[in-house]
């Protein structure tokens, strides 16, 4: 792929290009807008809902995360966030949960043992932030049964064992579904456990395109290295499967594309969902539910 | 005295009369009681090479008709004595008396006028011009005028000259690929000799495909289509190449500075057989060679070239047969050998071959036909290969189309008032979206292969109708036909044209045209990749459809020949397709990792609007020649999966767009010429805001969590919500014409492209201020342009 966009960019060059910055007044001009976002599910135990003030893209310095920068970043990133907003989770039947602001987790939060969150139900979110009223709306979606997952070796040379894994779950029939998918190998060294993201790319967001209530299925690799060629390793192996909501599921692969498109000028750049109503509103609240699955394997 | 046929005269209300005639100007022809027919071909003085658009009139009677795309003409006029007037741009004027008693066979040699220097004064309406055709929403290049317009790099380009048309815009800066009245490029059919043109690019956009050369004619309908035309839902470019010197043997070598082009052609037998075979290559490969280290193996490259042949012979007056053929193609190669003995090897290569054979009958003076067997192909492939010591590893991939299609037209003549066309044509494609051999030491070998098969088939009748010698109508019918496996697509396209003339020479004209279009591009870059890939519709992509209307006005001057066209138009666009958000060379990168995908997946559909307005002054004879083109546009589209739903402007909505040409011919030895280009700037999607990264927990720990040095991210909720500054530049070219012994000439070409040297944006970025790790990140927007001031050089010799 590289090579494509290398040869493109060798050609532009040759094409005596030449770069240079311009002003941007409608990309640096944007309307103050405030970020809200919450993720809700039936196995949270702390609701959150994040609220923050957005700044533009374009001419706005923020300093690096670095030692000498920590306290300066973080002290930026205070300056946006939002402290003295009300905020307002409600269902169908009028419970009501006001969540408080943390600013530990620079978030509002609520315990989930004072607010029932229950699959297939409709919550309300209420923000009141600089004189604005903001709301939103969700719907819990169903749980994924199961998870069943084969590992396989795959290649091998005197430092590294790759393992092929597979993952399959059903999809859950009658709606249209989008999911996440995760997992990690937590693998016993002797100095500690150490551990192993899986990569699953952008098959890690699926949606039920290939039918409904089919087997959906993925596959990733991930490698063992052995500290001593002839011991072998305990692995634990976490699986995950998230059913979420359209826009988290937007919101998530806009980010992850926004990333891995970055630099390649020939790729629009994804749109982040908003469903946040009210005056310059952006962001998501949206319901998920997660089906995890722990294994052990041997890894040889 | 103005009796109407009495056919006519008693099917006819009265009042219905006075309402379609005007009885001070009408003569019908048909009150003679004897007519006759004058038919033949119209040919260039010299070379015998067929001449079509020649306007053949009878100023008396104001009947006249123009040959068609082999030459031909037919006229039926009442029996007695006329002048008719046979004329065509660039040539001179040639009149003759008939005394019209019988059938007559006319067949003329046009003398080109020297160099088109003449001021051809017509001092009253002796030609068919803009304001007599039904037609709208066409415009007609000379293929001199290609090689008299500055062009990139000495590079002749018609596809660049067709841009500078109004409704008919480039995209950025540099690339070929065009925008129709809002439009996309994939809506634009190309077609050289009947065969269908897939990739119209070299160079990744920045040449067309076309070697001025040997191109006879260049017509772009952008609107009003004709009912023989279908397929594509926004234009219509039609090129026919020339058919080979009929007389004598002649030529012309150029010489530019990144390409040399040959062309050849002659009799073989004389008056009976001609060819005509045209070459061009790049060569900035073989000039790179020596400072290459090619002794180890190394050796790294690009060229693109493109072949033209075809033969005409003629077996009969009433039967030709014409044998045409295209081949082009890019290649990008890289051999590179490494000290540790590594070795890599990458090929890319694109192009087009058509092959056109061509069977014009006439069966009499009044019925014409063709049929034409066609092959067309386009292919793109790709190959790695990496090898080191015993392993290896090796990655091929290809893409591609065939076409296969039959197609048959009839023109029919039956008398004055009406000029028939009907035809029907079937073509099958194969489709091969993705074909692909991966090789490694430690999988299995993947070899798999992707192929569509699908028919598609259409039957049309047209009639240009002249109700009155003020009014006339051209209603049109196509019935196209699409079928893949178990799906099959049937949709009737009606076209309407009418013209009506408020004088001699204004004309208020308004169509209507329906268009279908079966087979898709898949383009994410917009910038004419060849990794764009065709794609047939399937149960899944329906076909795109459009409408559209338009209405104007066409104006010629006579005592001046200038002509002038207005022109307003509105076109819905309904099931087009984009790649859904962030889809696009992903599906590349899951073809190279060999990873099933269905293209039909990252397919989104959706609806789109475009209108606007055009004007065009245009001035096509005397030493001072060129046009002034304005476009006032918007082009809209709206996908449920696209921009939240919403709204958006397209990205080459652009709300005003200017050309200016002109060429001076001051004397036989000198050609001054030069282009200005004015457009508003593009939309690009950019992120515009920022947000707090991750503030709340989500369990699923994806990898989308990049490393983020500020805490902070990126996004905007508006698809093209940035407008990229106005491009504008000048082009400047002057040609010094030296006449030779025995016809021979030697032109000397300069231009400058860009002569100001103005940075026009080819792409925005946005990009990290300060390189330095312990300032902040403050992000600015980059523009990259391309194309400053570029001088070119070439020699040309014609003999």
């Amino acid at each position: 792929m590289s090579k494509y966009i290398q040869i493109t960019l060798l050609l532009t060059i040759i094409c005596s290009a030449c770069q240079e910055p311009v002003d941007a007044d409608e990309l640096i001009n944007v309307e103050d807008s405030t970020y809200i976002i919450g993720y809700i599910s039936p196995t949270d135990t702390v609701l959150t809902i994040h609220v923050s003030t957005v700044v533009p893209a374009v001419g706005t310095p923020i300093p690096r995360y670095n030692y000498s920068y920590e306290t300066e970043t973080g002290a930026t990133i205070e300056k946006f966030i939002i402290k003295d907003a009300t905020v307002i989770i409600s269902d169908e039947e009028n419970n009501v949960i006001q969540l408080s602001y943390n600013p530990e987790r620079r978030n509002y939060q609520g315990l989930a043992s004072e607010f029932d969150i229950i699959e297939g139900a409709t919550y309300f979110l209420r923000v009141s932030a600089n004189n604005k009223e903001y709301t939103a709306s969700c719907i819990i979606p169903k749980k994924i049964e199961t998870i069943t997952e084969k590992i396989i070796a795959g290649e091998k040379d005197e430092y590294y064992q790759n393992y092929n894994l597979d993952v399959a779950f059903q999809d859950i029939s009658g709606t249209r579904n989008f999911y996440l998918i995760s997992g990690l190998a937590e693998i016993e060294y002797e100095d500690g456990p150490y551990i192993i993201p899986m990569d699953f790319g952008l098959n890690g967001y699926l949606t039920d395109v290939i039918g409904d209530g089919a087997v959906v299925s993925i596959n990733s690799t991930f490698s063992y290295f052995p500290q001593d060629s002839e011991a072998s390793s305990n692995a634990k192996i976490t699986l995950q499967v998230a059913n979420v909501e359209e826009a988290l599921y937007l919101n998530r692969r806009a980010t992850y594309l926004n990333n891995y498109n970055d630099g390649n000028p020939f790729v629009e750049y994804s749109i982040a969902p908003n469903n946040i109503e009210g005056e310059n509103g952006v962001g998501v609240f949206a319901g998920y539910q997660l089906t995890e699955k722990v294994i052990e394997y041997e890894l040889k | 005295m103005n009796r109407l046929p009495c056919g006519i005269e008693k099917g006819i209300h009265k009042n219905l009369r006075t309402l379609l005639f005007s009885e001070d100007n009408y003569l019908p022809p048909d009150q003679a009681e004897k007519k006759h027919t004058i038919s033949g071909y119209i040919t260039e003085s010299g070379s015998g090479e067929n001449l079509l658009g020649v306007s053949v009139y009878v100023p008396e009677l104001k009947l006249g008709t123009t040959t068609n795309d082999y030459g031909f003409f037919s006229l039926t006029l009442p029996e007695g004595n006329h002048e008719v007037v046979i004329s065509y741009i660039g040539y001179g004027n040639e009149k003759r008396q008939l005394n019209l008693l019988e059938d007559k066979i006319l067949s003329i040699a046009l003398k080109p006028s020297a160099q088109n220097l003449e001021e051809v004064i017509v001092t009253a309406d002796e030609r068919i011009k803009e304001s007599k055709v039904t037609q709208m929403s066409k415009v007609q290049i000379n293929p001199a005028d290609i090689q008299d317009i500055p062009a990139l790099l000495g590079e002749k380009d018609v596809m660049k000259t067709l841009q500078l048309m109004p409704g008919i815009q480039g995209g950025s800066e540099g690339s070929s690929g065009f925008f129709v009245r809002g439009g996309t490029p994939d809506q634009n059919l190309i077609i050289l000799d009947d065969a269908v043109v897939y990739n119209s690019n070299h160079l990744f956009g920045f040449f067309s495909v076309f070697n001025g050369d040997a191109i006879k004619s260049v017509e772009a309908f952008k609107g009003g289509f004709p009912a023989r035309f279908g397929g594509r839902l926004s234009s219509v470019i039609k090129l026919d190449m020339k058919d080979g010197n009929k007389e004598k043997l002649s030529g012309k070598v150029n010489i530019g500075l990144i390409s040399s082009s040959a062309l050849l052609e002659g009799p073989i037998n004389k008056g009976k057989t001609s060819f005509i075979a045209s070459g061009r290559r790049t060569y900035a490969d073989i000039m790179a060679r020596p400072f290459i280290d090619s002794d180890k193996g190394n050796k790294t490259g690009y060229y693109f070239t493109d072949f033209n042949f075809k033969i005409h012979h003629i077996f009969s007056p009433k039967d030709k047969l014409y044998w045409s053929n295209y081949f082009g193609q890019d290649k990008f190669y890289d051999n590179s050998v490494y000290i540790d003995g590594k070795t890599d090897k990458s090929r890319l290569q694109w192009g087009n071959i058509t092959s056109t054979l061509r069977w014009n009958h006439q069966f009499n003076n009044k019925l014409f036909s063709n049929t034409s067997l066609i092959f067309s192909n386009y292919k793109f492939k790709i190959l790695f290969e990496e090898g080191f010591e015993d392993e290896k590893f090796q990655f091929k991939s290809s893409s591609g189309i065939n076409d296969y299609t039959l197609k048959t037209d009839f023109d029919y003549y039956p008398n004055s008032k009406h000029t028939i066309r009907f035809g029907a044509n079937a073509t099958r494609h194969n489709f091969t979206p993705q074909r692909l051999l991966l090789k490694d030491e430690f999988n299995p070998d993947i070899n798999k292969e992707q192929e569509l098969n699908s028919f598609e088939g259409a039957v049309y009748a047209e009639d240009d109708w002249k109700l009155t010698d003020k009014l006339s109508l051209s209603p049109g019918l196509r019935l196209s036909y699409f079928n893949y496996k178990d799906k099959h697509y049937v949709n009737p396209e009606p076209r309407l044209a009418l013209s009506y003339n408020m004088k001699s020479d204004l004309a208020f004209k308004a169509s209507y045209s329906r268009m279908n279009q079966y087979i898709h591009l898949l383009s994410s870059s917009g910038i004419g990749l060849p990794t764009d890939l065709w794609v047939s519709s399937t149960d899944n992509i329906k076909p795109q459809t459009s409408q559209q209307f338009a209405v104007g006005i066409a104006k010629d001057f006579f005592d001046k020949d200038y002509s002038v066209t207005l022109e307003g138009y509105y076109k819905t666009l309904d099931d087009v397709i984009a790649y859904k958000e962030g889809a696009s060379f992903l599906a590349i990168d899951n073809l190279e990792s060999g990873k099933n995908i269905n293209w039909e997946n990252n397919i989104t559909s959706g609806q789109g609007w475009a209108y606007g307005a055009e004007i065009l002054f245009r001035k096509q004879t005397g030493p001072f020649t060129g046009w002034l083109g304005y476009t006032l546009a918007w082009s809209e589209r709206q996908f449920d999966e696209l921009n939240l739903g919403k709204k958006f402007y397209d990205r080459y909505d652009r709300r005003h767009d200017i050309s200016l040409v002109g060429i001076y011919k001051p004397n036989e030895k000198i050609t001054l010429s030069g282009t200005w280009v004015f457009s508003t700037g593009n939309n690009y999607t950019l992120p515009n805001q920022q947000h707090v990264a991750n503030p709340v927990d989500f369990p699923i720990a994806n990898n989308e969590i990049f490393y983020n040095e500020t805490g902070m991210e990126n996004f905007t909720t508006k698809r093209n919500n940035f407008r990229g500054e106005t491009s504008h530049r000048l082009d400047l070219g002057v040609q010094f014409h030296k006449k030779k012994k025995k016809d021979r000439e030697r032109i000397w070409g300069f231009s400058l492209y860009n002569s100001y040297a103005r940075k026009n944006p080819f792409i925005y970025t946005v990009e990290d201020k300060h390189d330095d790790l312990n300032s902040p990140v403050e992000k600015e927007l980059i523009r990259t342009s391309v194309l400053m001031l570029i001088p070119s050089i070439n020699y040309t010799f014609k003999f």
